[in-house]
């Protein structure tokens, strides 16, 4: 941590022959400085020895990675329209940037959509919010999160410590944004933890909903998985009001999740046929998505979907050997950025959202058993169990906008 | 709390390469947290620990006062490597104004030697060319200031002055040095550079993004109001590509 280059400053009184020669103040280190920064010294030593006092701001270039040694300081003399208030206030001129800097940048900056996540929150870890932000913060997506829970991880490393949020924080934040009139493109509800906090989710999507303004919004009916409930039996009733009042655009139970919504077992094809139809009696949403479906005697999984016309439609998934956790929050999160892309469009949205989560499952099943450390490793029966998304390391795969693969997957109509 | 979940990170066996703290309210939380890096330090003394004294702006404090003693006790564990006050917040780290070069300097000595840091870096620094014993033709200028116990005298960048306020650009700032300190290992007047390099362009792109939603009339965001302070959040998510670039575009000058 010692390492400083010396020979990159410049000294203000330029009586002194030179900048100041450290090698005593400096321990010595690797050759971490940068290299590029070499040739720049050089004019730097020799312009500060001869500059005036009152110039030596402005004069000189630090910097060889700027192509115009003449104005590399942030600080040229330009002096117009300093007056923000001013209505003739041109922020490109305003700023004095060097002019190695291409103001026309603005211009391909994709501007930011916004949207509320109610979800969990882990300090280490990526489910919840925390399997949401970060992919939809690369994909262009402004992401304004309210936490239902504040655990340093989630409970899959069979350990873990901090609370769920109080009972009403919820409904205080939200009135705190809805106070700065802010608008939401979308919305999505994933882990509420408590009856009151999805009782606020409710009053939420309501206020959406009467607004008039569109934001389109998605709910996770969070219950359980695998035949277990991991929740209290009491939000039951409230996600089936939120759900029967026409507030969600969108919903992705799991198949245990439609099974309790509609109150029926699916074993069969068939079952999921009526169980999809039943829960379009019951309920007002338009469109569902049942993510990993498993019938009876077949092994394999399904996401299975339906734009509220009357047909139904499935995608077999390629099975990686492995438990995650955090990939459904992160199915949701990927599914909402391309429902709200595509207009809509439930095919063409799970089309690009199972591509990348495959793909992303993928590759932190690769990066795990590539690893060498074998004691660490933890099994879920015979499943290898991976309790981080590598999220960061697939920043290169949910950057990509235009997933040509998609086009591979094929919806089979039921 | 804080300390609970530690508790639960080091169940885990999390590991830490870096630290950074920032805004923290109440003596409590501050000492627990010190405790908590102090123990990470401890167990892995290569981990960088930079701490933003949060503390407030403009002789305005926004936080409670108890938190002062605490800042300094945790300084004096000579655990922190690099902590990034505005001027207000070094004048109350080190119990003395600031209004001249030479009063900067007892400043610095001071949290050098008593509080045991090694880099301090003033993110603003509130004097004019002519206080800090050396010319410039610009008037709307304010001062990043280094000083390091790797330098023999503190470093200031030149910084133009922005007549708005915008919110988050110090703990963007602190975020961004504690990358750069970690990728140059250490060379604090260069990862300066690339954080202010950086900075100037976020705040070029808000300010843009701040003039064209206004059509035409660039909002001057003040402190509680709620619709010019909306245009004022960093447009951290658009400025995306940004964060990895390398450009140092400021000039650094010795003040001796």
């Amino acid at each position: 941590m010692e390492s400083v280059n010396m020979n990159k400053v410049q000294p203000p009184d330029q009586q002194s022959p030179a900048p100041p020669s450290l090698p005593s103040m400096t321990t010595p280190t690797p050759t971490s400085l940068s290299t590029s920064t070499s040739t720049s010294t050089a004019t730097t030593t020799t312009t500060a020895s001869t500059t005036t006092e009152a110039s030596t701001a402005t004069s000189t270039s630090a910097n060889s990675d700027n192509t115009n040694t003449s104005t590399s300081t942030s600080t040229s003399t330009d002096k117009t329209n300093t007056d923000i208030s001013n209505t003739d206030y041109n922020p490109q001129k305003a700023l004095n940037m060097p002019a190695s800097f291409d103001p026309s940048i603005v211009q391909r900056l994709t501007p930011t959509k916004n949207l509320l996540a109610i979800s969990s929150h882990v300090v280490h870890g990526n489910v919840g919010n925390d399997a949401i932000q970060f992919p939809l913060n690369l994909r262009h997506w402004n992401v304004d999160c309210i936490y239902t829970t504040n655990l340093s991880n989630h409970p899959g490393y069979r350990q873990f410590k901090g609370t769920k949020a109080d009972a009403d924080l919820v409904s205080i934040l939200y009135t705190g944004l809805n106070d700065l009139n802010l608008h939401y493109d979308a919305a999505i509800v994933g882990y509420t933890a408590s009856k009151e906090n999805t009782a606020a989710v409710y009053q939420i999507l309501k206020t959406f909903h009467d607004s008039g303004r569109r934001t389109v919004t998605v709910l996770d009916p969070i219950l359980g998985d695998n035949g277990k409930m991991y929740v209290n039996s009491d939000l039951i009733p409230v996600y089936k009001d939120i759900l029967r009042d026409g507030l969600v655009n969108l919903v992705t139970p799991n198949q245990f999740e439609i099974e309790t919504l509609t109150d029926m077992k699916i074993l069969t094809a068939d079952d999921l046929k009526l169980a999809v139809n039943k829960f379009y009696q019951l309920y007002n949403v338009k469109n569902v998505v049942v993510t990993s479906v498993q019938l009876e005697n077949n092994p394999d999984i399904y996401c299975v979907g339906s734009a509220g016309d009357g047909a139904i439609f499935y995608f077999k998934m390629e099975q990686i050997d492995a438990v995650f956790s955090g990939s459904g929050d992160f199915f949701l999160g990927l599914l909402t950025d391309c429902f709200v892309k595509y207009n809509g469009d439930l095919v063409k949205s799970l089309k690009e959202t199972i591509t990348i989560v495959t793909k992303v499952l993928q590759l932190t099943y690769d990066l795990c058993t590539d690893c060498t450390n074998t004691d660490q490793k933890r099994y879920i029966g015979d499943k290898l169990y991976l309790p981080d998304l590598k999220l960061i390391e697939s920043k290169e795969i949910l950057l990509d906008q235009h997933m040509l693969e998609a086009n591979e997957l094929v919806p089979v109509f039921i | 709390m804080i300390k609970d979940i530690y508790t639960g990170l080091k169940d885990i066996g999390m590991h830490y390469d870096a630290i950074l703290t920032g805004y923290i309210h109440g003596h409590e939380s501050l000492k627990a947290t010190g405790e908590i890096c102090i123990d990470v330090k401890r167990k892995n003394p290569n981990t960088l620990w930079v701490l933003d004294p949060v503390m407030g702006d403009e002789g305005q404090l926004y936080v409670s006062k108890s938190v002062i003693p605490v800042y300094r006790e945790i300084l004096k564990s000579g655990k922190v490597d690099v902590i990034t006050p505005n001027q207000f917040e070094l004048e109350l780290l080190c119990d003395q104004e600031i209004y001249d070069k030479k009063s900067l300097h007892s400043a610095f000595r001071r949290v050098h030697k008593e509080c045991n840091v090694k880099h301090i870096v003033v993110s603003s620094l509130n004097l004019t060319a002519e206080e800090l014993g050396f010319q410039s033709d610009n008037e709307d200028s304010i001062y990043c200031c280094i000083s390091s116990v790797d330098l023999p005298y503190p470093v200031i960048f030149e910084v133009q002055k922005l007549n708005s306020y915008f919110t988050g650009v110090g703990d963007l700032f602190s975020a961004l040095l504690l990358d750069r300190m970690f990728k140059t290992k250490g060379d604090i007047i260069s990862s300066t550079n690339q954080v202010l390099s950086v900075m100037s362009k976020v705040l070029f792109v808000t300010r843009h993004f701040a003039y064209t939603n206004n059509v035409g009339k660039c909002v001057q965001g003040r402190m509680g109001d709620p619709t010019t302070m909306k245009e004022c959040e960093l447009r951290i998510v658009e400025c995306r590509e940004f964060y990895s670039d390398r450009d140092e575009y400021f000039n650094p000058i010795m003040i001796r």
